[in-house]
């Protein structure tokens, strides 16, 4: 299914955070956005998975305006969400949260039936966490519990899938595995991303924001060029070829002490 | 706790009677009051062979000074009759009211105590008109201790032992003494809020009676050296007592019900314990309530127990001013027909004169003569 | 079967509140009054027995249960809806509002609070309280849990402040019988007073029912429940009606009674877990359960006397509360 975002601006509390940021995701792709802290990506996202209603645009999801023309529910069985982090105040088993999923696809009064457990059971085997059905979600490590979301964002069966930073707090080997069961799902999927060569790699397209705006969108290696990641991030930045996968591969340096401070004066 | 919190509800109610009282118009309670102390049943009876015991007290009593009594432990000696008199705690109007009944008005410095009806006539209105020493009570209704200090009293007068605890945001008797001021507890509540009280000082408050309002007169007379005011106020106030016919076999029912304290009028608080039940017994009746364990003082009694309660006369306690009896009497027989006082429409107005304090004869005639109605 | 086993409790509880009571009356009359009023029987029974059995005790029984059942829903909701376990009626100042509400209404009169008899101002407040409360608690759209108990504290405490004040100055004779809604009792129970409770609870236990799967996705986060198809926002103010609703019920007949929203929807969960499909009727049964034999309780220990309920659910459900949360196999 096929993801718009049309001319998209967001405010917070009167606060303008996202200015009139675009981008179109084919179906089945990946696209990453990535930028600086506080440029916006996660705010933008926030209008795609229906938590903040965008001041001016549109989201689009298979062609409808997700805010005006599908429900909440409706928006939930086209796109699901794997966030940062979800709390875990109240004590559900992993059972319990994966089956959540179901969540959008049910009447008020409907009860679980055997196939929704069947979902449940083959999400969790899909992320190899069959072992910990029982187990209070709470009680698993950072990367476990992201496999879990991840099973919940399965059985929800959406055709989009909306990552915002889901590496965020995991150790090197989950990311990688974590990324990796999610391209593995095939869906279209939006991902914030921090890690500029994780981005390149992953991703089919890739919108850079900076201070709410879109500042360039194409394909990864187009988009990243060494010059606008200094710009953007300030950082020095080298483009090549993965040493051991062969693919592209982006490896950082911090800028010159005399350019740091003026990063966006730098060629 | 929550005790607490329903006593700090009636004292807010009672602190609060003091402005309210004088608001109010004059004509509150006036069909309930009497004329105190010749009330026609004491003039119209004759007490040939009463009076006769008494004549052995009326001996030529004056105080002599210097006048040293006992007080709770504490040793008191008065050089002269006190002039500046500071009466404590809103709670109780016992104190006030001695002094008002022994013409003793002109040694009150300031005056804190006041309730909001009263069966004897033009009683509010006295109280009201006492020096009030611009005292703010704190949030326990005491007097502030800067506050006693700075009106430079000879005399504080508290009703229980409580009202000189640290606690409680006042004085304690040590400090007053140290500063050369005497304090006063009335004898029957030594032991009432007391840290250790004496074994004697608990026994007299366990078993109190309306003697215990007497004997206040008399030493409170003796303090002043008004000791044949006191025997003369007192001897009509006996006179009045013995008047009433003795209890029959089978004594009525009195239920003592306090509306206005209550959750709602239909469940009002309850009132026994020894002192009540004095009062009641006294005019040939019996507590409905009588002798039912732990309840001393006012209670919440369950509704299904008053449902089956042998009531003959329901005797309302007035609290607040503009409290109607006939009112709350109605309703409450609205809720329990099957009693014998709802048939008979029997009930009785009490206020002031049920507590400890000099006019218990009035109360104890008031609920005689309605007992006497129901023939 | 938890749900069966809880419906026999009930059930048990209610006879047993209905059997025992102050005036002990032999167990055949008490069920013969109930009997004739069910119309099993026709038996003439005296007008004393009826009055003790039907008109005090079986409404302040069955009054007991329905409350107990309404404030534990309540609590189960507004620890939801705050995400917060510390959450209950009590701490987010809607007892306190109610109380004000109640001595506003017969202070100032009841045109000065909108017309409302004394019960509909307790409602109004109470109900009012809660709108500001959570109006200071959120920002940017989401609610933050601590600072909603700071708010739903300091309001309480605002409240409570202003009642006493009116407390002090108002009438005392208007006053009377005010300290009702601040301790909280079932001792004004009557057959009057059942209908709306009733009605309300059986209203928002439907709505309720219909939801739990949506407040188990609100109990994971406003995001997550927004990501999986659930209309925060609204979920929110549905959430926020039906708790007042059953809280300012509850305390219009029963004043404010501590305890019971805050500890059995814990205690509830400690059993069943947290899906709020089987958590929340769990949480009502529980709730009618616990007040009823509470309310025996305050009811028999003195007899004659009535003890304030509150002295009961504090001191019962903390031992049992306390018991539970160490043995419970859910961590807490």
């Amino acid at each position: 299914m096929r993801a718009e975002i049309v001319g998209v601006s967001l405010q917070i509390d009167g606060v303008s955070i996202v200015r009139d940021v675009s981008m179109d995701v084919p179906a089945g792709t990946f696209h990453g956005v990535i930028g600086p802290n506080g440029s916006g990506k996660s705010t933008l996202l926030r209008a795609v998975y229906r938590s903040l209603r965008p001041h001016d645009g549109q989201v689009l999801l298979g062609g409808d305006d997700v805010w005006r023309d599908l429900s909440a529910r409706d928006a939930a069985r086209r796109r699901a969400v794997l966030a940062q982090d979800s709390s875990l105040d109240f004590e559900f088993t992993v059972t319990d949260v994966v089956a959540m999923g179901r969540a959008p696809h049910k009447t008020l009064f409907e009860r679980d039936t055997a196939r929704d457990r069947e979902l449940v059971v083959t999400a969790l085997e899909h992320v190899g966490m069959a072992w910990a059905g029982s187990r209070l979600a709470a009680t698993l490590s950072g990367g476990e519990r992201q496999r879990v979301f991840l099973a919940r964002a399965i059985t929800q069966q959406a055709p989009v899938l909306v990552l915002d930073e889901p590496t965020n707090h995991l150790d090197v080997r989950a990311q990688l595995e974590l990324l990796r069961l999610v391209k593995s799902l095939g869906l279209t999927t939006i991902a914030a991303l921090h890690d500029l060569d994780q981005a390149v790699s992953m991703c089919d397209g890739i919108t850079i924001m900076r201070e709410g705006h879109a500042v360039a969108s194409g394909a990864p290696l187009a988009v990243l060029t060494p010059e606008r990641i200094a710009d953007v991030f300030g950082v020095r930045a080298h483009v090549g070829e993965h040493p051991l996968t062969g693919r592209p591969h982006i490896t950082v340096a911090p800028l010159e002490p005399d350019t740091h401070s003026s990063p966006k004066d730098s060629p | 706790m929550i005790p607490m919190l329903v006593g700090t509800l009636l004292l807010a109610a009672c602190g609060d009677d003091d402005s309210t009282a004088t608001t109010a118009p004059p004509e509150t309670a006036a069909p309930e009051t009497t004329a105190v102390p010749e009330s026609t049943a004491a003039v119209e009876t004759t007490v040939a062979d009463t009076e006769g015991s008494h004549d052995v007290a009326h001996s030529d009593t004056s105080t002599e000074y210097p006048l040293t009594i006992d007080n709770c432990g504490y040793e008191l000696t008065f050089e002269k009759a006190p002039e500046r008199v500071l009466i404590m705690n809103g709670t109780s109007v016992a104190e006030v009211e001695t002094f008002i009944a022994l013409g003793l008005e002109d040694h009150i410095l300031a005056n804190s105590q006041s309730y909001g009806q009263s069966d004897v006539e033009g009683m509010v209105e006295k109280i009201a008109a006492l020096p009030t020493g611009d005292i703010t009570l704190n949030e326990n209704f005491e007097v502030p201790r800067e506050q006693i200090l700075a009106l430079e009293p000879d005399l504080v007068i508290s009703t229980w032992s409580g009202g000189f605890s640290e606690s409680m945001g006042s004085i304690t008797r040590d400090e007053l003494q140290s500063l050369g001021i005497n304090s006063y507890v009335t004898p029957v509540n030594c032991a009432y809020g007391a840290e250790s009280p004496r074994p004697e000082d608990q026994e007299r408050y366990d078993s109190q009676t309306y003697e215990a309002s007497f004997e206040l007169v008399e030493e409170i007379a003796m303090i002043f050296d008004v000791q044949h005011e006191a025997e003369h106020f007192l001897e009509h106030a006996r006179e009045d007592i013995e008047a009433i016919a003795p209890a029959s076999a089978d004594p009525a029912h009195v239920l003592v019900a306090y509306p206005g304290m209550g959750v709602s009028v239909e469940v009002p608080m309850v009132f026994a314990g020894p002192l009540v039940d004095s009062i009641i017994e006294a005019a040939g009746g019996v507590n409905a309530f009588d002798g039912v364990p732990s309840f001393n003082d006012g209670a919440m009694i369950n509704a299904e127990a008053l449902a089956a309660a042998d009531v003959d006369v329901l005797m309302v306690g007035l609290f607040f001013p503009g409290e109607s009896a006939a009112d709350y009497a109605a309703q409450i027989f609205a809720q329990f027909p099957q009693w014998d006082a709802a048939k008979n429409n029997a009930f009785v107005a009490v206020s002031d004169s049920f507590y400890l304090g000099p006019y218990n004869a009035v109360g104890i005639t008031k609920i005689a003569d309605a007992i006497a109605a129901l023939g | 079967m938890t749900l069966l086993v809880l419906v026999l409790a009930l059930v048990a509880a209610l006879f047993v509140g209905i059997s025992a009571g102050t005036v002990t009356v032999p167990l055949s009359e008490v069920w013969t009054v109930v009997g004739s009023h069910l119309d099993w029987n026709d038996a003439a029974i005296s007008p004393v027995r009826d009055q003790i059995i039907w008109d005090f005790r079986t409404a302040r029984v069955l009054l007991a249960a329905v409350v107990g059942a309404a404030l534990s829903l309540a609590g189960a909701c507004l620890q939801v809806l705050a995400r917060n376990g510390l959450a209950d009626p009590y701490v987010l100042g809607v007892s306190s509002g109610a109380a004000l509400g109640a001595v506003l209404a017969v202070t100032l009169g009841s045109a000065a609070v909108g017309g409302f008899g004394v019960s509909g101002a307790a409602f109004a407040m109470s109900m009012a309280t809660l709108v500001v409360v959570f109006a200071f608690a959120q920002r940017a759209g989401r609610i933050g849990p601590t600072r909603l108990v700071l708010a739903g504290v300091a309001v309480s405490y605002l409240a409570t402040a202003i009642t006493s004040f009116v407390q002090l100055y108002g009438d005392p004779l208007a006053l009377r019988g005010t300290m009702f809604w601040i301790l909280g009792s079932l001792q004004n129970a009557r057959w009057g007073d059942l209908g709306i409770p009733t009605l309300a609870i059986a209203i928002c236990s439907v709505w309720l029912l219909a939801r739990g799967r949506s407040m188990n996705v609100l109990a994971t986060g406003d995001d997550t429940a927004s990501a999986l198809g659930v209309d925060v926002n609204r979920l929110r103010i549905e959430l926020l009606v039906i708790t007042s609703l059953l809280t300012a019920t509850a305390v219009s007949v029963a004043g404010g009674i501590g305890f019971v929203g805050l500890m059995i929807p814990h205690a509830a969960r400690f059993v069943v877990g947290p899906d709020h499909r089987r958590l929340l009727p769990v949480s009502a049964l529980v709730g009618a359960v616990f007040l009823v034999l509470v309310d025996l309780l305050s009811r028999v220990v003195d007899r004659p006397n009535e003890l304030p309920v509150g002295i009961f659910t504090a001191a019962i459900g903390a031992p049992f509360f306390l018991l539970l949360m160490r043995r419970g196999g859910r961590a807490a």
